[in-house]
């Protein structure tokens, strides 16, 4: 008789074989003791796999894969060093709110209706709470799903403060109970340019219990202050009392807020703090007509979000003006805990916002053109999709102004929505037909031998503007070349910030069309004093120079030369019929004005004379003495 | 009270209810967790693809059609597993400092303290131990489909089409790879005598 061998054994065992097979190893097995033995064997062997039972996941790792979906994908460490890393999911949505609430005490009564969790209506979901594909940020669950208690009348219940025990509970070592994780109501930032700083204003309407609450904020990977972090009730400010704001012991960017709560119910609260990563910039695109004597000015601000957080539905304000701060807000927010010592976290490395500055410095042609449409710089959308295909508004977003008292607030209409790493751009100005002076320099003293050239106007309802102060920014200058409105580059310049009624001259560098060559044609001496020795003391310099003013262009100009004569006693003289006039403009300097018109060469021919040393004193004495 | 089905779990889910998925993670964690552990050998990288595996449920919530949760999740956490071990492959090197599975999601050992102790302790501990360790090393010596295959039908019961399903390839390569797994097991594991092959 063949005995089964030890593979057949292992294909009864474990139900392996086909139904003919099965039978005859069963009918062997039944009359031999030694296989029945070996098969028994085998299956003691096996059985020893048993003391492998399923592992139970710990509380922490619920609580942490729990939060996973609510924090854009990346997998929450479980307190001690992970060599794994989460597949990056996309956009970084990394603001997570969560509220850990303790259990009521025993003494409570405990008819406090449960807790149910609802969504809103569909058209209020954008997304379903698992993701289907596209940006992660637009469809973490959290953005949706709205958690609250269910009430009678939707309101709140009041209970008896002698009901809530004196001492408050321990602050949890993990999030003990993820009750609520509601989207943000309302956002509002205000960006102060001028030293990376972002006021975010965040309103929620948390669920509280009656009794002591924990309210979890975490802002992993984010650039917040959180030594800034600050909540207050919006409703039942009475009755709702923030007690503590606790940052627990080695546990990186988490913040808890104990909250002693006399109402059951869902509260609106404003969470406030100061952000950095968020930044704006001015900058305007005037276009002159063909004669160069009126300019439409458009502007635009260029708003960009390097927080690392998605803002959505935030009013967004601009601050212009500057702002004095003690600390720098980029500084705090990388700290590596909030009060502790100066050690910077490793957020600096994963947001790199110096870089991120340097790029947009640098590539300010990185601009998002693609809404601006046949050339008219009208802007028929701008990107406010955060499904990563564009929402295109019909109406251009009016941005309102208004002045504070040491600053100028530039409101951008409506809500927008700003991912993290996107940056938008926003129409804020656009006037047509401002009277502008094109003026070409000369001046030695402050630009050497070229010629200089300027456009002005000022920032009056005169020149159409005046009704706020322009924000600092970079100009680009076109001009209409002919009737089909083809533009030419005329040049660009940075312009600083310009209040309201004060001139602006936008300096766009060396002209090649106009041309000043001073050249001088003579030069002696007169008029010599002599002191008791016999030595000279002073003479007169009579100097004679012959500026040829050329302008190659088509159209006519104004040319101002500036001459520094060193001294502070002179004299012009100019000969008769010369079109060009001059004015003192200081000790040293005299300015000359002359109107080129097109195609056209000036000589501008003066003769100063510079007196010196005695002689300036006694010029200066006689013209003393004609005064009186 | 009413326990609520896979299906309604995954539908409340899908609504936006987030506590349905507390529900299916603690209903499913431990299974899923026991997977990764035998999977990987090593606790700490469990608890990852652990995490990772929930995240991938997260995103694909509402692809799954089915009445049973845990085929479709232990096919995940297989996935995770049998991804992270080709990346594993490519740094075969181990730390003895390197964290170990521990029983029953109590503190981590590491391959260093594993190993055999001069210091007595108490005899039946040790042995569980020792029978832990054997098990897991055998496991440890499968290839990937065949310890993910046995796996899922020793310890987790799913039919060989189940299998088939998460493993992606055909019912008779699962029997086959089974066979192979079990072959190489009895010929790894320990006799029942204590003794160890």
């Amino acid at each position: 008789m063949t005995h089964l061998n030890e593979d057949t054994l292992i294909r009864y065992a474990f139900d392996l074989m086909d139904g003919s097979d099965r039978k005859v190893a069963e009918h062997h097995l039944d009359g031999c003791g030694l296989c029945r033995e070996a098969l028994g064997q085998l299956q003691a062997k096996f059985a020893v796999m048993d003391v492998l039972a399923d592992e139970t996941p710990s509380e922490a790792l619920i609580q942490q894969t729990l939060a996973v979906p609510h924090s854009g994908g990346r997998s929450i460490p479980l307190y001690r060093r992970r060599w794994f890393v989460w597949p990056a999911a996309a956009a970084a949505v990394v603001f997570a709110c969560l509220l850990t609430l303790q259990n009521l005490p025993d003494s409570l009564p405990k008819s406090s209706p449960p807790t149910v969790t609802h969504t809103l209506p569909p058209s209020d979901v954008p997304l379903p709470g698992p993701e289907v594909g596209g940006p992660a940020w637009a469809q973490a669950p959290e953005a949706h799903v709205h958690t609250m208690a269910a009430q009678p009348d939707d309101g709140v219940r009041i209970v008896h403060p002698e009901d809530i025990p004196d001492k408050p509970p321990f602050a949890p070592a993990s999030a003990i109970e993820l009750v609520v994780l509601p989207r943000p109501e309302a956002m509002q930032l205000t960006i102060y340019n001028s030293a990376d700083l972002t006021l975010v204003r965040d309103t929620r309407k948390l669920t509280l219990k009656p009794g002591w609450n924990w309210l979890q904020f975490m802002w992993d990977e984010t650039l917040i202050d959180p030594t800034s972090l600050s909540l207050r009730p919006l409703e039942h400010a009475d009755k709702v009392d923030i007690q503590q704001l606790v940052f627990p012991a080695r546990l990186k960017d988490i913040g808890r807020w104990l909250i002693r709560s006399e109402v059951e119910g869902a509260v609106p609260f404003e969470i406030t703090y100061f952000a950095s990563g968020l930044s704006w910039r001015a900058f305007y695109m005037g276009t002159m007509n063909e004669d160069e004597t009126t300019m439409d000015l458009k502007g635009y601000v260029h708003v960009a979000n390097h927080s690392g957080q998605d803002f959505e539905n935030a009013q967004t304000r601009l601050i212009v003006g500057q702002t004095r701060l003690t600390e720098e807000i980029p500084y705090l927010a990388r700290r590596r805990y909030p009060y502790g010592p100066d050690i910077l976290d490793d957020k600096s490395n994963r947001l790199d916002l110096g870089q991120w500055k340097e790029e947009e410095e640098m590539a300010p042609g990185l601009e998002p053109w693609w809404f601006v449409s046949n050339g008219d710089m009208k802007m028929d959308g701008v990107m406010g999709g955060m499904d990563g295909g564009a929402i295109f508004y019909h109406e251009i977003k009016a941005i309102e102004k208004e002045g504070l008292s040491e600053y100028f607030l530039y409101t951008i209409e409506g809500t927008e929505n700003l991912p993290n790493t996107w940056a938008k751009r926003l129409e804020s100005l656009d006037v047509s037909d401002i009277p502008v002076k094109s003026l070409y320099k000369y001046d030695e003293d402050r630009y050497g031998t070229d010629t200089i050239r300027f456009v002005s106007f000022t920032n009056d309802t005169e020149h159409e503007l005046g009704t706020t102060p322009i924000p600092e920014g970079n100009v680009k200058l076109y001009r209409t070349v002919n009737d089909r409105q083809n533009l030419s580059y005329v040049g660009e310049t940075d312009v600083k910030y310009i209040p309201v009624n004060e001139a602006v001259e936008l300096n766009l560098g060396p002209a090649q069309r106009v041309k000043v060559e001073p050249m001088l044609m003579d030069r002696k001496t007169d008029h010599y004093t002599f002191d008791n020795k016999g030595n000279i003391n002073g003479w007169d310099e009579i100097e004679t120079w012959s500026v040829k003013l050329t302008n190659a262009g088509e159209i006519a100009v104004e040319a101002e030369v500036t001459r520094n004569f060193g001294v502070e006693e002179w004299d012009i003289a100019i000969p008769q019929g010369q079109p060009a006039a001059y004015e003192k403009l200081d000790v040293h300097r005299a300015r000359f004005t002359a109107a080129l018109p097109a195609r056209s060469e000036e000589i501008l021919t003066y003769t100063v004379t510079k007196y010196l040393n005695e002689r300036a004193a006694v010029i200066a004495k006689e013209r003393q003495g004609n005064s009186n | 009270m009413t326990q609520l089905s896979d299906r309604n779990l995954i539908t409340a889910y899908c609504r936006g209810e987030t506590s349905a998925f507390e529900a299916i993670v603690r209903r499913h964690g431990g299974a899923v967790l026991g997977y990764l552990t035998k999977m990987t050998h090593n606790k700490d990288h469990a608890e990852d693809l652990f995490q990772e595996t929930f995240q991938k449920v997260h995103q694909h919530a509402v692809s799954f059609k089915g009445e049973d949760l845990r085929p479709w999740l232990l096919k995940i956490a297989a996935n995770s597993a049998i991804g992270y071990r080709r990346k594993e492959h490519k740094h075969a090197a181990v730390s003895l400092a390197a964290p170990v599975g521990c029983p029953d999601g109590g503190h981590c050992a590491t391959l260093e303290s594993a190993l055999p102790s001069a210091e007595p302790g108490p005899v039946e501990a040790l042995t569980l131990e020792e029978k832990r360790q054997a098990v897991r090393r055998a496991l440890e010596h499968l290839p990937d489909q065949q310890r993910a295959a046995l796996i899922l039908n020793y310890y987790h019961h799913l039919t060989y089409k189940q299998i088939a399903e998460s493993l992606g390839c055909s019912v008779g390569a699962v029997r086959s790879h089974l066979f192979r797994a079990l072959k190489r097991m009895a010929a790894t594991l320990p006799n029942p005598t204590g003794d160890v092959q």
